[in-house]
């Protein structure tokens, strides 16, 4: 049993508007997980029922393979050995740094506790700042400390609930980095809540999409990127734009940018009619091809350019060039689509096609 | 035309005026209170008022009969001595402790003179304040933790503790001060064979508690409920969590309000003495009764409460600033 974490058809809220519905997921030891999606998707509740400050209507949590909390069985906060960072940190203003951290571990004995402490405040990088008050830190070293009072009782699993959405942005790319490597130092098993798509990536090895209270897709961010279970999570991970395609075989499908060859994600039939996934890094600049664009826009981005491309059809593709390709708004531009797996949402056929797939992945997973 | 433009809108004037304003205030105010006295033809007679707070007590006790001292019985500043004549009954002298000079067995014979002499005794004003004093420190610490229990009730989410606790406070707030203290001399007292000291002591902990509750519970809703799930999730329970995380950030909060209902406290003592406490208001009255010093007697009065609220402002104002370090 390897299994730290795991959710089985989790609903959280009661009467016509459960905030989270059907939602199933698993962590391994050491693994770390995330939670993505927009605000107020229900992300936060999931956290926040796994750490015990909400209650499951339905489902069924188990921690370390005991249950927490299902058909009435319910474990108190305080008895999941749960680490919890929170979003504004919630460190304890009139306590210092050492004994906020030292502040879980009360049944140690002294000596140990002392001992751990340092070593935490070490592992932080905020070794001599044991004797100052929160406030008279920074941000990024207040979330520090949050972090290591939370790892500090070592708890079967950490939960981050939008741990790096206070700090400006510079801050954040460095402190997500340097979080990662602290978590995979202790060999925490962690779950890790955010909007943000870069965050989720650098942190997470296993990131769940979530949209309304449900979980879209749950799988590391490369599936997520290039093998969207649904075109909920094609819009929402990464950019791109969709083009009206008619299936030729399993795996080609001609669009108005011609014929488009890949491994296809969903399978496909002869002669059936959909949206094809086109991502900017898909298109290729090609003078010599047939099919020519207008530049209709175009987001200078330092190292590289985003071209906004209307096709003859009238559709629209984006690509995402080095910066020195420069290209005038309204010059004209030969493409071709270059791409590997195929990802096409055949029409008539419901969005849920793909949650379910998800949900029957997630289910022998589990098993 | 110009710089006396400048001159009245320039900061510095502006805030000169002001303090001549206020000195001007000041003069008018006492110029006013002495005319006024002087039109109501008030004889001022200050040098009473010092007696009220000490005065010097005249001793000379003297034995009636012969008699034989079959004890000498030690109580604090006076000493009892007992003594029998010879038809074995039983006579008392109080003497002032550090003048006994007789010890059991002594023979007293009449018109001895047993002490004489003078010493320094606190006046009505002085006990009254002492008084004032003793029941407003233990009114507020009872207040206190009344409050506390109440208050934490009153946030409870099951119902016996939450309505019990709302009852409570709004039965306290609905009813006039003066009216709970005669409930508690007349009924409670009754009841419970309380001296008229301790119905008077309940009453103003019972009325402070219920106010007290409503601060402390205000208190405690300020904290961020991050707080409380932060300890708990470090695997506290609720109790604990409170006693080590919520109440001891609330307490740095609620710390000015609760000065303030501590000074009404020291206020509101005045109306026990309908209870027949004589402590200072009461003591203010009956000097007054006696004498017609009712200006100076009350203007003194005043000034005693004055010091009470105004060392307890203190006070309160030196914990701040200490708690203030972890902000």
């Amino acid at each position: 049993m390897n299994s730290v974490l795991d959710v089985k058809t989790l609903e959280v809220g009661y009467g016509n508007g459960p905030v989270v519905k059907d939602l199933s997921l698993n962590l391994s030891r050491g693994a770390i997980g995330c939670l993505l999606g927009p605000s107020g998707c229900g992300k936060t509740t999931v956290l926040r029922t796994i750490a015990g400050f909400e209650r499951a209507s339905g489902g069924k949590i188990s921690l370390h393979g005991k249950s927490v909390d299902h058909n009435g069985t319910y474990i108190p906060a305080e008895k999941r050995r749960t680490g919890m960072v929170f979003q504004d940190y919630a460190l304890f203003p009139h306590l210092t740094v050492r004994e906020n951290v030292s502040f879980g571990m009360r049944n140690l004995p002294a000596r140990t506790r002392t001992e751990r402490v340092r070593t935490l405040l070490d592992k932080v990088g905020l070794g001599k700042l044991g004797d100052s008050y929160p406030h008279e830190l920074s941000g990024g070293q207040q979330q520090r400390v949050a972090l290591a009072r939370a790892l500090a009782p070592q708890p079967e699993i950490l939960l981050l609930d939008e741990p790096f959405s206070n700090l400006d942005v510079t801050l954040r790319e460095s402190l997500v980095h340097e979080v990662r490597s602290i978590i995979k130092g202790t060999g925490a098993t962690a779950l890790l809540v955010t909007h943000n798509q870069s965050e989720a990536f650098a942190m997470a090895d296993e990131i769940g999409v979530m949209s309304a209270g449900r979980l879209l897709q749950w799988g590391p961010a490369r599936d997520l990127y290039h093998r969207p279970a649904c075109r909920e999570v094609a819009e929402f991970i990464g950019k791109g734009t969709f083009l009206e395609c008619e299936a030729l075989d399993d795996s080609r499908v001609r669009t108005s940018l011609g014929v488009i060859e890949g491994a296809p994600v969903h399978p496909i039939k002869r002669g059936e009619r959909g949206m094809v996934l086109i991502r900017p890094e898909d298109i290729v600049h090609d003078d010599h091809s047939p099919f020519k664009t207008v530049v209709t826009d175009r987001i200078y981005r330092g190292p590289n350019i985003l071209y906004f491309l209307r096709l003859d059809s009238g559709e629209e593709v984006l690509s995402l060039v080095p910066s020195h390709h420069d290209h005038p708004e309204g010059g004209k531009l030969g493409i071709r689509v270059e791409l590997e797996e195929l990802v096409v949402f055949v029409k008539n056929r419901s969005q849920e096609t793909g949650v379910r797939r998800q949900e029957e992945a997630a289910k022998t997973a589990v098993a | 035309m110009e710089i006396f433009n400048d001159l009245l809108h320039s900061e510095r004037f502006r805030r000169s005026l002001s303090w001549a304003a206020l000195v001007l205030i000041i003069v008018g105010l006492i110029i006013g209170t002495v005319h006024t006295t002087n039109k109501v033809d008030y004889i001022w007679r200050w040098e009473q008022i010092p007696r009220y707070i000490f005065f010097q007590e005249t001793i000379e006790v003297t034995v009636e009969e012969d008699a034989t001292v079959t004890a000498v019985e030690r109580d604090g500043a006076d000493t009892y001595i007992i003594a029998l004549n010879f038809l074995d009954e039983e006579q008392y002298y109080t003497v002032p402790s550090h003048m006994v000079s007789v010890k059991t067995g002594d023979e007293l014979q009449r018109g001895q003179v047993l002490a004489e002499g003078r010493r320094w005794k606190p006046g009505l004003l002085l006990t009254g304040l002492i008084l004032t004093l003793e029941i407003s420190v233990l009114s507020i610490i009872l207040g206190v933790v009344i409050g506390l229990i109440t208050g934490l009730a009153r946030l409870s989410s099951s119902p016996a503790p939450k309505w019990l606790a709302i009852g409570y406070i709004e039965l306290i707030r609905g009813t006039p001060l003066l009216v709970q203290i005669y409930i508690f001399y007349f009924f409670v007292g009754q009841v419970f064979r309380l001296s008229n000291f301790m119905a008077g002591v309940l009453a103003l902990s019972f009325f402070a508690g219920a106010y007290v509750a409503e601060i402390i519970r205000a208190g405690i809703q300020s904290i961020h409920k991050g707080q409380m799930e932060a300890a708990r999730s470090l695997g506290m329970n609720y109790p604990q969590a409170m006693r080590y995380i919520i109440l001891p950030q609330a307490f740095k909060r609620i710390l000015p309000p609760l000065a303030g209902q501590f000074i009404s406290l020291i206020k509101d003592s005045s109306l026990v003495g309908v209870i027949a406490l004589v402590e200072l208001t009461r003591a203010g009255r009956e000097i007054g009764t006696s004498t017609f010093n009712y200006f100076e007697v009350f203007f003194t009065v005043a000034a005693l409460y004055l010091i009470l609220t105004f060392s307890l402002s203190m006070l309160v104002q030196f914990l701040e600033r200490r708690f203030a370090a972890s902000d």
